[in-house]
Protein backbone atom coordinates (compact mmCIF):
# COMPACT_ATOMS: atom_id res chain seq x y z
CA UNK A 1 0.00 0.00 0.00
CA UNK A 2 2.75 2.42 0.89
CA UNK A 3 4.31 1.63 -2.49
CA UNK A 4 1.16 3.01 -4.10
CA UNK A 5 0.54 6.13 -2.00
CA UNK A 6 4.16 7.22 -1.94
CA UNK A 7 3.95 7.91 -5.69
CA UNK A 8 1.02 10.23 -5.14
CA UNK A 9 2.23 12.13 -2.07
CA UNK A 10 5.75 11.83 -0.56
CA UNK A 11 7.43 10.91 -3.83
CA UNK A 12 5.14 12.61 -6.33
CA UNK A 13 7.19 12.55 -9.56
CA UNK A 14 6.44 16.15 -10.48
CA UNK A 15 6.26 18.01 -7.17
CA UNK A 16 8.71 15.99 -5.05
CA UNK A 17 11.09 14.17 -7.39
CA UNK A 18 10.91 16.92 -10.06
CA UNK A 19 11.16 14.30 -12.80
CA UNK A 20 9.69 14.41 -16.30
CA UNK A 21 9.63 18.20 -16.56
CA UNK A 22 9.52 18.21 -20.37
CA UNK A 23 5.95 16.93 -20.80
CA UNK A 24 4.91 18.65 -17.58
CA UNK A 25 5.78 22.04 -18.97
CA UNK A 26 4.80 21.39 -22.57
CA UNK A 27 1.38 19.69 -22.51
CA UNK A 28 -0.33 21.25 -19.52
CA UNK A 29 -1.88 24.11 -21.48
CA UNK A 30 -5.28 22.60 -20.71
CA UNK A 31 -6.65 20.23 -18.07
CA UNK A 32 -7.78 17.74 -20.69
CA UNK A 33 -4.35 17.53 -22.31
CA UNK A 34 -2.69 17.14 -18.92
CA UNK A 35 -4.98 14.31 -17.93
CA UNK A 36 -4.66 12.50 -21.27
CA UNK A 37 -0.89 12.73 -21.13
CA UNK A 38 -0.89 11.48 -17.52
CA UNK A 39 -3.05 8.47 -18.36
CA UNK A 40 -0.98 7.58 -21.42
CA UNK A 41 2.22 7.80 -19.34
CA UNK A 42 0.64 5.65 -16.63
CA UNK A 43 -0.09 2.93 -19.18
CA UNK A 44 3.47 3.01 -20.54
CA UNK A 45 4.93 3.10 -17.01
CA UNK A 46 2.86 0.14 -15.82
CA UNK A 47 3.52 -1.93 -18.92
CA UNK A 48 7.25 -1.34 -19.02
CA UNK A 49 7.67 -1.85 -15.25
CA UNK A 50 5.83 -5.15 -15.51
CA UNK A 51 7.99 -6.46 -18.37
CA UNK A 52 11.24 -5.20 -16.87
CA UNK A 53 10.64 -6.65 -13.41
CA UNK A 54 9.54 -9.94 -14.98
CA UNK A 55 12.72 -10.15 -17.04
CA UNK A 56 15.09 -8.56 -14.53
CA UNK A 57 17.04 -11.84 -14.12
CA UNK A 58 17.49 -12.19 -17.89
CA UNK A 59 18.61 -8.66 -18.71
CA UNK A 60 22.41 -8.27 -18.33
CA UNK A 61 23.07 -5.19 -16.13
CA UNK A 62 25.60 -3.80 -18.60
CA UNK A 63 23.04 -3.37 -21.40
CA UNK A 64 20.02 -2.63 -19.24
CA UNK A 65 19.54 0.93 -20.57
CA UNK A 66 19.18 -0.06 -24.27
CA UNK A 67 16.84 -2.90 -23.25
CA UNK A 68 14.74 -0.49 -21.14
CA UNK A 69 14.52 1.87 -24.09
CA UNK A 70 13.40 -0.88 -26.46
CA UNK A 71 10.69 -1.98 -24.01
CA UNK A 72 9.51 1.58 -23.33
CA UNK A 73 9.52 2.56 -27.00
CA UNK A 74 7.45 -0.52 -27.81
CA UNK A 75 4.82 0.42 -25.24
CA UNK A 76 4.75 4.03 -26.41
CA UNK A 77 4.22 2.98 -30.01
CA UNK A 78 1.45 0.60 -28.96
CA UNK A 79 -0.22 3.43 -27.01
CA UNK A 80 0.13 5.78 -29.96
CA UNK A 81 -1.36 3.34 -32.48
CA UNK A 82 -4.20 2.19 -30.22
CA UNK A 83 -5.09 5.77 -29.34
CA UNK A 84 -5.13 6.77 -33.00
CA UNK A 85 -7.41 3.85 -33.79
CA UNK A 86 -9.83 3.83 -30.86
CA UNK A 87 -9.64 7.30 -29.20
CA UNK A 88 -9.18 9.59 -32.19
CA UNK A 89 -10.33 12.77 -30.42
CA UNK A 90 -7.83 12.45 -27.59
CA UNK A 91 -5.13 11.46 -30.06
CA UNK A 92 -5.83 14.58 -32.07
CA UNK A 93 -5.36 16.86 -29.08
CA UNK A 94 -2.28 15.07 -27.70
CA UNK A 95 -0.83 14.09 -31.09
CA UNK A 96 2.79 15.12 -30.93
CA UNK A 97 3.25 14.55 -27.20
CA UNK A 98 2.55 10.82 -27.18
CA UNK A 99 5.85 9.83 -28.88
CA UNK A 100 7.61 12.08 -26.37
CA UNK A 101 6.72 9.69 -23.52
CA UNK A 102 9.77 7.68 -24.65
CA UNK A 103 12.06 10.40 -23.32
CA UNK A 104 10.05 10.88 -20.12
CA UNK A 105 12.59 10.25 -17.39
CA UNK A 106 9.95 9.01 -14.92
CA UNK A 107 9.48 5.88 -16.98
CA UNK A 108 13.15 5.03 -17.31
CA UNK A 109 13.76 6.32 -13.77
CA UNK A 110 11.25 3.90 -12.23
CA UNK A 111 12.54 1.05 -14.41
CA UNK A 112 16.09 1.72 -13.21
CA UNK A 113 15.40 2.53 -9.58
CA UNK A 114 12.57 0.17 -8.75
CA UNK A 115 11.38 -2.36 -11.34
CA UNK A 116 14.85 -3.70 -12.13
CA UNK A 117 15.40 -4.55 -8.45
CA UNK A 118 11.95 -5.63 -7.25
CA UNK A 119 9.55 -8.52 -7.84
CA UNK A 120 6.59 -8.16 -10.17
CA UNK A 121 3.79 -7.17 -7.78
CA UNK A 122 5.56 -4.33 -5.91
CA UNK A 123 6.85 -2.97 -9.24
CA UNK A 124 3.35 -2.92 -10.65
CA UNK A 125 1.95 -1.15 -7.59
CA UNK A 126 4.82 1.33 -7.61
CA UNK A 127 4.29 2.08 -11.31
CA UNK A 128 0.54 2.57 -10.82
CA UNK A 129 1.15 4.90 -7.86
CA UNK A 130 3.70 6.95 -9.76
CA UNK A 131 1.36 7.08 -12.75
CA UNK A 132 -1.52 8.32 -10.61
CA UNK A 133 0.73 10.92 -9.00
CA UNK A 134 1.91 12.11 -12.40
CA UNK A 135 -1.64 12.23 -13.79
CA UNK A 136 -2.89 14.17 -10.74
CA UNK A 137 -0.01 16.64 -10.97
CA UNK A 138 -0.47 17.27 -14.70
CA UNK A 139 -4.23 17.66 -14.33
CA UNK A 140 -3.77 20.14 -11.48
CA UNK A 141 -1.22 22.15 -13.44
CA UNK A 142 -3.35 22.06 -16.56
CA UNK A 143 -6.47 23.16 -14.66
CA UNK A 144 -4.70 26.15 -13.11
CA UNK A 145 -3.22 27.25 -16.42
CA UNK A 146 -6.42 26.72 -18.39
CA UNK A 147 -8.53 28.57 -15.82
CA UNK A 148 -6.27 31.61 -15.76
CA UNK A 149 -5.13 31.57 -19.36
CA UNK A 150 -8.31 30.68 -21.19
CA UNK A 151 -11.15 31.16 -18.69
CA UNK A 152 -12.26 27.53 -19.05
CA UNK A 153 -11.72 24.21 -17.31
CA UNK A 154 -12.06 20.93 -19.27
CA UNK A 155 -13.35 23.24 -22.04
CA UNK A 156 -16.27 24.43 -19.86
CA UNK A 157 -16.40 28.23 -19.69
CA UNK A 158 -16.10 29.40 -16.08
CA UNK A 159 -16.53 33.12 -16.35
CA UNK A 160 -18.73 35.43 -18.36
CA UNK A 161 -17.56 37.12 -21.52
CA UNK A 162 -16.28 40.04 -19.40
CA UNK A 163 -13.37 37.93 -18.17
CA UNK A 164 -10.10 38.87 -19.82
CA UNK A 165 -7.87 35.76 -19.72
CA UNK A 166 -4.13 36.10 -19.10
CA UNK A 167 -2.87 34.49 -22.29
CA UNK A 168 0.62 34.31 -20.79
CA UNK A 169 -0.55 31.47 -18.55
CA UNK A 170 -0.97 29.07 -21.47
CA UNK A 171 2.32 30.18 -23.01
CA UNK A 172 5.62 28.67 -21.77
CA UNK A 173 6.23 31.34 -19.06
CA UNK A 174 2.88 30.42 -17.50
CA UNK A 175 4.05 26.82 -17.22
CA UNK A 176 7.20 27.81 -15.33
CA UNK A 177 5.35 30.24 -13.06
CA UNK A 178 2.60 27.77 -12.17
CA UNK A 179 5.03 24.92 -11.66
CA UNK A 180 7.29 27.07 -9.51
CA UNK A 181 4.46 28.27 -7.28
CA UNK A 182 3.00 24.77 -6.90
CA UNK A 183 6.45 23.32 -6.14
CA UNK A 184 6.94 26.03 -3.52
CA UNK A 185 3.59 25.25 -1.97
CA UNK A 186 4.26 21.49 -1.80
CA UNK A 187 7.71 22.10 -0.29
CA UNK A 188 6.13 24.38 2.30
CA UNK A 189 3.53 21.76 3.19
CA UNK A 190 6.12 18.99 3.61
CA UNK A 191 8.34 21.29 5.64
CA UNK A 192 5.43 22.05 7.98
CA UNK A 193 4.76 18.33 8.28
CA UNK A 194 8.36 17.68 9.24
CA UNK A 195 8.29 20.44 11.85
CA UNK A 196 5.15 19.05 13.37
CA UNK A 197 6.68 15.60 13.53
CA UNK A 198 9.80 17.02 15.23
CA UNK A 199 7.76 18.68 17.99
CA UNK B 1 29.32 -12.32 -19.98
CA UNK B 2 30.80 -11.65 -23.35
CA UNK B 3 29.80 -9.09 -25.90
CA UNK B 4 28.29 -11.61 -28.31
CA UNK B 5 25.87 -12.89 -25.69
CA UNK B 6 24.80 -9.36 -24.73
CA UNK B 7 24.29 -8.44 -28.36
CA UNK B 8 22.19 -11.57 -28.81
CA UNK B 9 19.99 -10.71 -25.84
CA UNK B 10 19.51 -7.18 -27.15
CA UNK B 11 18.68 -8.55 -30.59
CA UNK B 12 16.08 -10.88 -29.07
CA UNK B 13 14.45 -7.91 -27.31
CA UNK B 14 14.42 -5.91 -30.53
CA UNK B 15 12.88 -8.81 -32.43
CA UNK B 16 10.21 -9.34 -29.78
CA UNK B 17 9.44 -5.63 -29.90
CA UNK B 18 9.27 -5.60 -33.70
CA UNK B 19 7.01 -8.64 -33.64
CA UNK B 20 4.56 -7.18 -31.16
CA UNK B 21 4.51 -3.84 -32.98
CA UNK B 22 3.85 -5.60 -36.27
CA UNK B 23 0.87 -7.31 -34.66
CA UNK B 24 -0.50 -4.06 -33.18
CA UNK B 25 0.04 -2.28 -36.47
CA UNK B 26 -1.87 -4.82 -38.53
CA UNK B 27 -4.65 -4.63 -35.97
CA UNK B 28 -4.97 -0.85 -35.83
CA UNK B 29 -3.98 0.23 -39.34
CA UNK B 30 -7.27 -0.66 -41.09
CA UNK B 31 -9.16 1.20 -38.36
CA UNK B 32 -6.98 4.32 -38.70
CA UNK B 33 -7.07 4.37 -42.51
CA UNK B 34 -10.77 3.67 -42.59
CA UNK B 35 -11.48 6.45 -40.11
CA UNK B 36 -9.40 8.93 -42.11
CA UNK B 37 -11.21 8.04 -45.34
CA UNK B 38 -14.65 8.29 -43.70
CA UNK B 39 -13.77 11.59 -42.03
CA UNK B 40 -12.43 13.09 -45.23
CA UNK B 41 -15.43 11.98 -47.22
CA UNK B 42 -17.85 13.36 -44.66
CA UNK B 43 -15.92 16.63 -44.43
CA UNK B 44 -15.98 16.99 -48.20
CA UNK B 45 -19.73 16.47 -48.35
CA UNK B 46 -20.31 18.74 -45.37
CA UNK B 47 -18.34 21.59 -46.92
CA UNK B 48 -20.21 21.39 -50.21
CA UNK B 49 -23.59 21.21 -48.56
CA UNK B 50 -22.87 24.26 -46.43
CA UNK B 51 -24.91 25.47 -43.47
CA UNK B 52 -28.11 26.04 -45.36
CA UNK B 53 -29.72 22.97 -46.86
CA UNK B 54 -32.15 23.39 -49.67
CA UNK B 55 -34.66 20.54 -49.51
CA UNK B 56 -35.66 21.14 -53.14
CA UNK B 57 -32.21 20.05 -54.31
CA UNK B 58 -32.30 16.72 -52.58
CA UNK B 59 -33.41 13.78 -54.72
CA UNK B 60 -36.03 11.34 -53.39
CA UNK B 61 -34.83 8.36 -51.45
CA UNK B 62 -34.01 7.01 -48.01
CA UNK B 63 -31.14 8.60 -46.19
CA UNK B 64 -29.50 7.02 -43.19
CA UNK B 65 -27.33 8.63 -40.59
CA UNK B 66 -25.09 6.32 -38.57
CA UNK B 67 -22.90 7.61 -35.79
CA UNK B 68 -21.67 4.25 -34.67
CA UNK B 69 -20.32 2.45 -37.69
CA UNK B 70 -20.37 -1.00 -36.14
CA UNK B 71 -23.86 -1.06 -34.76
CA UNK B 72 -26.54 -0.59 -37.35
CA UNK B 73 -29.20 -0.25 -34.67
CA UNK B 74 -27.80 3.21 -33.98
CA UNK B 75 -29.22 4.83 -37.04
CA UNK B 76 -31.68 7.53 -37.97
CA UNK B 77 -33.68 6.98 -41.14
CA UNK B 78 -35.04 9.75 -43.26
CA UNK B 79 -37.43 9.11 -46.13
CA UNK B 80 -37.77 11.89 -48.66
CA UNK B 81 -40.48 11.65 -51.27
CA UNK B 82 -41.55 14.39 -53.65
CA UNK B 83 -39.24 16.78 -51.85
CA UNK B 84 -40.89 16.36 -48.48
CA UNK B 85 -39.54 14.54 -45.45
CA UNK B 86 -42.10 11.77 -45.08
CA UNK B 87 -40.63 9.86 -42.23
CA UNK B 88 -37.99 10.42 -39.62
CA UNK B 89 -37.47 7.37 -37.48
CA UNK B 90 -34.84 5.49 -35.57
CA UNK B 91 -32.90 6.01 -32.41
CA UNK B 92 -31.58 9.47 -31.61
CA UNK B 93 -28.25 9.43 -29.74
CA UNK B 94 -28.25 10.16 -26.01
CA UNK B 95 -26.34 13.43 -26.24
CA UNK B 96 -29.06 14.96 -28.43
CA UNK B 97 -31.76 15.99 -25.97
CA UNK B 98 -34.64 16.50 -28.35
CA UNK B 99 -38.17 15.33 -27.53
CA UNK B 100 -40.40 13.59 -30.05
CA UNK B 101 -42.44 16.76 -30.29
CA UNK B 102 -39.37 18.79 -31.16
CA UNK B 103 -38.41 16.26 -33.81
CA UNK B 104 -41.87 16.54 -35.36
CA UNK B 105 -41.73 20.33 -35.17
CA UNK B 106 -38.36 20.41 -36.88
CA UNK B 107 -39.57 18.11 -39.64
CA UNK B 108 -42.69 20.23 -40.13
CA UNK B 109 -40.64 23.41 -40.19
CA UNK B 110 -38.28 21.96 -42.71
CA UNK B 111 -41.14 20.78 -44.90
CA UNK B 112 -42.83 24.18 -45.00
CA UNK B 113 -39.73 26.33 -45.36
CA UNK B 114 -37.83 23.90 -47.62
CA UNK B 115 -34.65 25.59 -46.52
CA UNK B 116 -33.05 25.51 -43.10
CA UNK B 117 -30.10 27.44 -41.87
CA UNK B 118 -28.53 25.34 -39.16
CA UNK B 119 -27.15 28.16 -37.09
CA UNK B 120 -30.50 29.76 -36.36
CA UNK B 121 -31.62 26.79 -34.26
CA UNK B 122 -31.27 26.22 -30.54
CA UNK B 123 -28.65 23.85 -29.16
CA UNK B 124 -30.54 20.54 -29.07
CA UNK B 125 -32.31 21.10 -32.36
CA UNK B 126 -29.00 22.08 -33.84
CA UNK B 127 -27.55 18.72 -32.81
CA UNK B 128 -30.54 16.97 -34.36
CA UNK B 129 -30.21 19.09 -37.48
CA UNK B 130 -26.55 18.10 -37.74
CA UNK B 131 -27.66 14.47 -37.72
CA UNK B 132 -30.16 15.12 -40.50
CA UNK B 133 -27.49 17.01 -42.37
CA UNK B 134 -25.01 14.18 -42.09
CA UNK B 135 -27.64 11.86 -43.56
CA UNK B 136 -28.48 14.23 -46.41
CA UNK B 137 -24.78 14.63 -47.16
CA UNK B 138 -24.96 11.24 -48.81
CA UNK B 139 -26.97 12.79 -51.64
CA UNK B 140 -23.85 14.60 -52.83
CA UNK B 141 -22.22 12.80 -55.75
CA UNK B 142 -18.59 13.28 -56.69
CA UNK B 143 -16.47 13.15 -59.76
CA UNK B 144 -12.76 13.00 -59.10
CA UNK B 145 -10.26 14.90 -61.18
CA UNK B 146 -6.53 14.66 -60.85
CA UNK B 147 -4.25 17.48 -61.85
CA UNK B 148 -0.68 16.80 -62.82
CA UNK B 149 1.90 17.90 -65.32
CA UNK B 150 2.80 14.66 -67.05
CA UNK B 151 5.18 14.81 -70.02
CA UNK B 152 3.97 12.77 -73.04
CA UNK B 153 5.36 11.87 -76.45
CA UNK B 154 3.62 11.24 -79.77
CA UNK B 155 3.77 7.52 -80.63
CA UNK B 156 3.63 8.06 -84.39
CA UNK B 157 6.58 10.41 -84.27
CA UNK B 158 8.93 9.41 -81.42
CA UNK B 159 11.07 12.52 -81.82
CA UNK B 160 8.13 14.77 -81.07
CA UNK B 161 7.27 15.20 -77.45
CA UNK B 162 5.59 17.88 -75.45
CA UNK B 163 4.61 18.50 -71.90
CA UNK B 164 0.94 18.95 -71.41
CA UNK B 165 0.20 21.78 -69.13
CA UNK B 166 -2.44 19.90 -67.29
CA UNK B 167 -3.78 16.40 -67.20
CA UNK B 168 -6.98 15.44 -65.57
CA UNK B 169 -7.83 11.95 -64.69
CA UNK B 170 -11.29 10.50 -64.51
CA UNK B 171 -11.64 7.04 -63.11
CA UNK B 172 -14.80 5.16 -63.99
CA UNK B 173 -15.60 1.55 -63.23
CA UNK B 174 -12.00 0.53 -62.84
CA UNK B 175 -10.90 1.85 -66.22
CA UNK B 176 -8.64 4.83 -66.41
CA UNK B 177 -9.36 7.83 -68.56
CA UNK B 178 -7.12 10.79 -68.85
CA UNK B 179 -8.72 14.05 -69.83
CA UNK B 180 -6.31 16.61 -71.16
CA UNK B 181 -6.80 20.29 -71.56
CA UNK B 182 -4.42 21.62 -74.20
CA UNK B 183 -5.63 25.18 -74.12
CA UNK B 184 -8.79 27.05 -73.20
CA UNK B 185 -10.81 25.70 -76.15
CA UNK B 186 -9.37 22.25 -76.63
CA UNK B 187 -9.91 19.35 -74.29
CA UNK B 188 -9.28 15.71 -75.10
CA UNK B 189 -9.92 12.40 -73.42
CA UNK B 190 -7.46 9.55 -73.64
CA UNK B 191 -8.10 6.06 -72.37
CA UNK B 192 -5.33 4.13 -70.71
CA UNK B 193 -4.39 0.95 -72.57
CA UNK B 194 -2.63 -1.36 -70.09
CA UNK B 195 -1.38 -3.80 -72.77
CA UNK B 196 0.47 -1.20 -74.79
CA UNK B 197 1.08 1.02 -71.76
CA UNK B 198 -0.07 4.02 -73.76
CA UNK B 199 -2.99 6.40 -73.95
CA UNK B 200 -5.51 6.09 -76.76
CA UNK B 201 -7.53 9.11 -77.88
CA UNK B 202 -11.26 8.52 -77.42
CA UNK B 203 -12.90 11.91 -77.78
CA UNK B 204 -12.10 15.55 -78.14
CA UNK B 205 -13.67 18.97 -78.11
CA UNK B 206 -12.45 22.11 -79.88
CA UNK B 207 -10.31 20.46 -82.59
CA UNK B 208 -10.80 17.80 -85.26
CA UNK B 209 -10.33 14.26 -84.01
CA UNK B 210 -8.03 13.27 -86.91
CA UNK B 211 -5.66 16.17 -86.43
CA UNK B 212 -4.73 15.09 -82.96
CA UNK B 213 -2.20 12.44 -81.93
CA UNK B 214 -4.17 9.19 -81.59
CA UNK B 215 -1.81 7.49 -79.22
CA UNK B 216 0.59 9.02 -76.74
CA UNK B 217 3.14 7.58 -74.38
CA UNK B 218 3.84 8.90 -70.97
CA UNK B 219 7.45 10.02 -70.77
CA UNK B 220 10.20 9.47 -68.22
CA UNK B 221 9.76 5.73 -68.53
CA UNK B 222 6.83 5.95 -66.16
CA UNK B 223 4.18 4.36 -68.24
CA UNK B 224 2.33 2.32 -65.68
CA UNK B 225 -0.98 2.81 -63.99
CA UNK B 226 0.74 3.15 -60.64
CA UNK B 227 2.34 6.38 -61.77
CA UNK B 228 -0.98 7.76 -62.95
CA UNK B 229 -2.50 6.93 -59.58
CA UNK B 230 0.28 8.71 -57.70
CA UNK B 231 -1.38 10.05 -54.54
CA UNK B 232 0.75 13.18 -54.55
CA UNK B 233 -1.09 14.61 -57.56
CA UNK B 234 -3.63 17.25 -56.74
CA UNK B 235 -7.12 15.89 -56.58
CA UNK B 236 -10.21 17.94 -57.21
CA UNK B 237 -13.63 16.61 -56.35
CA UNK B 238 -16.55 18.12 -58.22
CA UNK B 239 -19.66 17.72 -56.15
CA UNK B 240 -23.21 17.75 -57.41
CA UNK B 241 -26.58 16.96 -55.93
CA UNK B 242 -29.51 15.84 -58.08
CA UNK B 243 -27.59 16.94 -61.17
CA UNK B 244 -26.99 20.46 -59.89
CA UNK B 245 -23.29 21.27 -59.47
CA UNK B 246 -22.45 22.48 -55.96
CA UNK B 247 -18.78 23.26 -56.19
CA UNK B 248 -15.27 21.90 -56.19
CA UNK B 249 -13.36 20.57 -53.18
CA UNK B 250 -9.63 20.29 -52.96
CA UNK B 251 -7.52 18.74 -50.20
CA UNK B 252 -4.00 19.96 -49.64
CA UNK B 253 -1.23 20.11 -47.11
CA UNK B 254 0.92 23.04 -46.05
CA UNK B 255 3.83 23.36 -43.61
CA UNK B 256 2.66 25.03 -40.40
CA UNK B 257 4.55 25.89 -37.22
CA UNK B 258 4.66 22.39 -35.77
CA UNK B 259 4.33 20.22 -38.87
CA UNK B 260 2.11 19.78 -41.88
CA UNK B 261 -1.44 21.17 -41.72
CA UNK B 262 -3.92 19.24 -43.87
CA UNK B 263 -6.78 21.35 -45.09
CA UNK B 264 -9.78 21.01 -47.29
CA UNK B 265 -11.38 23.94 -49.09
CA UNK B 266 -14.53 24.09 -51.16
CA UNK B 267 -15.07 26.66 -53.90
CA UNK B 268 -18.26 27.49 -55.76
CA UNK B 269 -18.40 28.25 -59.46
CA UNK B 270 -18.67 32.00 -58.88
CA UNK B 271 -15.08 31.83 -57.62
CA UNK B 272 -15.75 32.28 -53.93
CA UNK B 273 -14.77 30.10 -50.98
CA UNK B 274 -17.63 27.90 -49.82
CA UNK B 275 -15.96 26.64 -46.71
CA UNK B 276 -12.74 25.44 -45.23
CA UNK B 277 -11.83 22.67 -42.82
CA UNK B 278 -8.56 21.75 -41.14
CA UNK B 279 -8.37 17.96 -41.26
CA UNK B 280 -5.25 17.42 -39.19
CA UNK B 281 -2.47 19.50 -37.72
CA UNK B 282 0.22 19.43 -35.05
CA UNK B 283 0.21 23.09 -34.04
CA UNK B 284 0.95 24.25 -30.49
CA UNK B 285 -1.98 23.47 -28.17
CA UNK B 286 -3.58 26.65 -26.93
CA UNK B 287 -2.08 28.79 -29.70
CA UNK B 288 -1.80 27.55 -33.28
CA UNK B 289 -4.22 24.75 -32.47
CA UNK B 290 -6.94 27.42 -32.47
CA UNK B 291 -7.09 27.04 -36.26
CA UNK B 292 -9.34 24.07 -35.47
CA UNK B 293 -10.93 25.10 -32.15
CA UNK B 294 -14.46 26.29 -31.57
CA UNK B 295 -13.99 27.87 -28.14
CA UNK B 296 -16.31 30.86 -28.10
CA UNK B 297 -14.55 32.38 -25.08
CA UNK B 298 -10.97 32.72 -26.16
CA UNK B 299 -8.53 35.49 -25.67
CA UNK B 300 -8.84 36.48 -29.30
CA UNK B 301 -11.03 39.49 -28.78
CA UNK B 302 -11.15 40.67 -32.36
CA UNK B 303 -13.86 43.15 -33.20
CA UNK B 304 -14.72 41.43 -36.46
CA UNK B 305 -14.88 37.96 -34.95
CA UNK B 306 -18.04 36.23 -36.14
CA UNK B 307 -19.05 39.49 -37.82
CA UNK B 308 -19.21 37.79 -41.22
CA UNK B 309 -22.90 36.81 -41.61
CA UNK B 310 -21.92 33.49 -43.19
CA UNK B 311 -20.09 32.36 -40.07
CA UNK B 312 -21.46 29.55 -37.95
CA UNK B 313 -20.79 30.08 -34.25
CA UNK B 314 -20.68 26.36 -33.61
CA UNK B 315 -17.69 25.84 -35.83
CA UNK B 316 -14.06 26.90 -35.47
CA UNK B 317 -14.06 30.67 -35.96
CA UNK B 318 -10.75 30.85 -37.77
CA UNK B 319 -11.95 28.53 -40.54
CA UNK B 320 -15.39 30.11 -40.69
CA UNK B 321 -13.85 33.46 -41.59
CA UNK B 322 -13.02 32.21 -45.08
CA UNK B 323 -16.64 31.61 -46.02
CA UNK B 324 -17.77 33.65 -48.99
CA UNK B 325 -14.43 35.36 -49.56
CA UNK B 326 -13.17 36.14 -53.04
CA UNK B 327 -9.51 35.89 -54.07
CA UNK B 328 -8.96 39.58 -53.27
CA UNK B 329 -10.27 39.18 -49.73
CA UNK B 330 -8.49 35.95 -48.79
CA UNK B 331 -5.62 37.75 -47.09
CA UNK B 332 -4.82 38.30 -43.43
CA UNK B 333 -6.26 41.72 -42.55
CA UNK B 334 -2.92 42.82 -41.12
CA UNK B 335 -1.12 42.11 -44.40
CA UNK B 336 -3.51 43.52 -46.95
CA UNK B 337 -6.10 46.29 -46.63
CA UNK B 338 -8.67 44.19 -48.54
CA UNK B 339 -7.98 41.14 -46.36
CA UNK B 340 -10.87 39.85 -44.29
CA UNK B 341 -9.13 37.11 -42.32
CA UNK B 342 -8.07 37.86 -38.76
CA UNK B 343 -4.92 36.14 -37.58
CA UNK B 344 -4.86 34.17 -34.33
CA UNK B 345 -3.14 36.05 -31.51
CA UNK B 346 0.39 34.70 -30.94
CA UNK B 347 0.03 32.19 -33.79
CA UNK B 348 0.93 34.25 -36.84
CA UNK B 349 2.80 31.43 -38.59
CA UNK B 350 -0.15 29.02 -38.39
CA UNK B 351 -2.58 31.72 -39.55
CA UNK B 352 -0.31 32.75 -42.42
CA UNK B 353 0.29 29.17 -43.52
CA UNK B 354 -3.40 28.31 -43.77
CA UNK B 355 -4.38 31.58 -45.45
CA UNK B 356 -1.51 31.40 -47.93
CA UNK B 357 -2.24 27.81 -48.86
CA UNK B 358 -5.93 28.50 -49.36
CA UNK B 359 -5.13 31.47 -51.58
CA UNK B 360 -2.71 29.39 -53.64
CA UNK B 361 -5.35 26.68 -54.12
CA UNK B 362 -7.87 29.35 -55.03
CA UNK B 363 -5.58 30.74 -57.73
CA UNK B 364 -5.25 27.24 -59.16
CA UNK B 365 -8.96 26.70 -58.98
CA UNK B 366 -9.76 29.96 -60.76
CA UNK B 367 -7.48 28.88 -63.59
CA UNK B 368 -9.19 25.49 -63.83
CA UNK B 369 -12.70 26.78 -63.19
CA UNK B 370 -13.81 26.81 -66.82
CA UNK B 371 -12.73 23.23 -67.23
CA UNK B 372 -14.52 22.08 -64.10
CA UNK B 373 -17.61 24.10 -64.97
CA UNK B 374 -18.34 21.93 -68.00
CA UNK B 375 -17.33 18.45 -66.93
CA UNK B 376 -19.92 16.89 -69.26
CA UNK B 377 -18.33 18.49 -72.31
CA UNK B 378 -15.10 16.64 -71.67
CA UNK B 379 -16.50 13.15 -71.89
Amino acid sequence: MSNFTKGIFEENPVFRLVLGMCPTLAVTSSAENGMGMGLASTFVLTGSSLIISMLRKVIPPKIRIPVFLVVIATFVTITDLCMAAYLPDLHRSLGIFIPLIVVNCIVIGRAEAFAFKSPVLPSLVDALGMGCGFTAALTLLGSVRETLGNGTIFNIPLFGSQFEPAIMMILPPGAFLTLGLLLGYFNYVSLKKKERRAC
Amino acid sequence: MNIVKMALILAVFCLASAGSLYYVNTMTQPEITNRAVVEEDSARRGLLLGDTIDLLDIPDGTYTCEWNQKNHADALNLVIKERVIRKLEGRIPGDVKATDQQVDELTAKYNTEKKITTFSLDENLQALMNLIKSALQKAVAFECFLVAGIPVSDSSDPGKSWTLRKIFRVEQQGSLEVAVQMDRETSLVYKYDPAGKRLQLVSCAGKKFDELPQQVFLDNGRTDKKYLLNPSFDRYFIGSMGGKPLGVVSTFSTPGYGGPIRCMTAFDFTGRIKGTKVLSHTETPGLGAKIAEINPLTSDRISTKYSNPNMNRNKPWFQEQFKGLSIKEAFLSRENSDGKVDAITAATISSKAVTGAIRQKMNEFLELKDFFGKPQGVK
